[in-house]
């Protein structure tokens, strides 16, 4: 009788939190930035950002000829590809998911194990690596070479600096770094709409930084401190482990960002979690896997089924109607001889 | 040469205890105002007789983010973080790794070789803190 009486008084204080946490300081957390971050040494320009939207674009710097960045970072998908996993070079299937480049600007790590800490650093890891596009760099520089549109194009981007490795990589970042979510009903709601998001919505939210513990590691505008955890999937993969050879950081991935997070399906670095159902039920569990590694902050939650469904309902407001991205028409061969 | 020292195990346990500043250790004293821990306390280590400053992360930051010791002198890092934490230092001169900490643990590495060290944690990675180690 007295665990019962406890226990009661127990959910009964945890609801009290949810209910009665204070959102309009919390709400200051989420508040959407005016400014897309920049890389000092490679300020956004129109010009770079354009070079970087072809490149996003070309087939040509892969080995097939077939393959751009945008096949697996589709921008009709969220810039994503809907599958588990990546399909890379020769249909092969990769071991990890397409990340979103959506709001990459704000990463402070990129990969799922986080080896590349800019987008500078990032963006030629995919082109080169032989399971996705790869094309040796110095074949993607002869390539661009013999296009004779690109040479202007890296002229009016990067005077003075030619068609590099260094440039194609900061092109691809500025482009990448333009790519932002737009605002959402979420977005409305911070700016202080109150009908913009249900009150189960706003419970959801509440609870999302209170009992679920999603806050801890999914916050800011972004939904991403961009830290690493294992979070106990079911996973071979040592992840961040790996990449540092740190074996208590094995299994170990990136916190990715919740925006539009509804139409990201599926879910995790080898898209293990189906559905944002499957997501909540794995996290409230503290993990489908106990082992040595798995995060300090992974716990049981306890949360009931109204709780999950007020908490998808959240994650849904932020889903935000995003500009259409348009095919670039890229520099050709047959322009050159005209 | 990996310097760390050991990780010293403390009564508060992850769970439950979010938030809460690390208790009185037995050996190392956390020194405190209003309640919280005061920046980089540097003091003798009465076991041992060698001079530990005190490195805290919180809010997922070092406090503070640059300090000076000398060589054989320690670093106590302390996570009064909500949330789990590492520390590590990559270099080819000089290199360690605690491993994970989840809150309230807290790990002793000495600095055995002079020089400017990046230390970080592998968790977060805008978290860094630079150690200058002097003779």
């Amino acid at each position: 009788m007295r665990y019962r009486i406890f226990l009661a008084g127990f959910l009964a204080a945890m609801n009290l939190a949810a209910s009665e946490i204070d959102l309009d300081a919390l709400k200051k957390d989420y508040r959407r930035p005016t400014d897309i971050p920049q890389n000092p040494d490679n300020p956004l320009t129109p010009e770079s950002i354009e070079l970087g939207r072809k490149l996003f674009f070309e087939p040509r710097i892969s080995a097939s000829g077939l393959m751009s960045c945008a096949s697996c970072h589709n921008p009709s998908l969220n810039w994503e590809d809907g599958l588990p996993t990546g399909v890379g070079h020769g249909h092969q299937k990769l071991s990890r998911s397409t990340p979103t480049i959506l709001n990459a600007a704000w990463n402070q790590a990129n990969f799922w194990d986080g080896r590349a800490e800019t987008l500078e650093e990032q963006a030629l890891g995919p082109i080169a690596a032989a399971g996705e596009m790869n094309m040796p760099l110095d074949k993607m520089l002869e390539v661009l070479h013999a296009i004779p549109g690109y040479e202007e194009l890296f002229a009016e981007a990067y005077p003075g600096e030619g068609i590099t490795e260094e440039t194609v990589a900061k092109a691809i970042a500025n482009f990448e770094r333009t790519v932002v979510s737009n605002e959402a009903p979420f977005d409305q709601w911070i700016k202080g709409d109150e009908e913009a998001i249900s009150e189960t919505a706003k419970r959801g939210f509440a609870l999302f930084n209170t009992k679920a513990r999603c806050s801890l590691c999914h916050s800011g505008w972004n939904f991403s401190d961009s830290s690493f955890h294992d979070i106990g999937l079911k996973t071979d993969d040592k992840g961040r482990g790996g990449f540092l050879g740190f074996e208590s950081m094995n299994h170990f991935f990136k916190t990715p960002t919740l925006r539009n997070v509804a139409e990201r399906a599926p879910y995790m670095h080898n898209g293990s979690e189906a559905t944002l159902h499957d997501t909540m039920e794995l996290y409230n569990k503290g993990g489908r896997v106990k082992r040595d590694t798995l995060s300090g902050d992974i716990r049981p939650l306890n949360l009931d089924t109204d709780e999950i469904e007020a908490i998808i309902e959240f994650l849904k407001t932020l889903s935000s109607d995003d500009s259409e991205m348009h095919m670039p028409r890229l520099p050709t061969l047959i322009a050159a001889e005209n | 040469m990996i310097a760390l020292v050991g990780s010293l195990p403390v009564s508060i346990s992850s769970t439950g205890n979010e938030g809460s500043s690390p208790e009185q250790g037995e050996r190392y004293l956390v020194t405190r105002e209003n309640g919280q821990p005061t920046e980089s306390v540097v003091f003798t280590n009465a076991a041992s007789g060698e001079g530990v400053s005190k490195v805290f992360q919180k809010d997922k930051k070092f406090e503070p983010t640059e300090i000076q010791i000398k060589v054989n002198e320690k670093i106590e890092f302390v996570n009064n973080d909500s949330v789990s934490h590492n520390v590590y230092c990559g270099g080819s001169k000089f290199s360690f790794n605690v491993g994970s900490q989840v809150p309230g643990d807290r790990d002793l590495v000495e600095f055995t070789k002079a020089g400017k060290f990046l230390v970080r944690c592998a968790v977060h990675l805008d978290m860094k803190l630079y150690v200058t180690v002097v003779e």
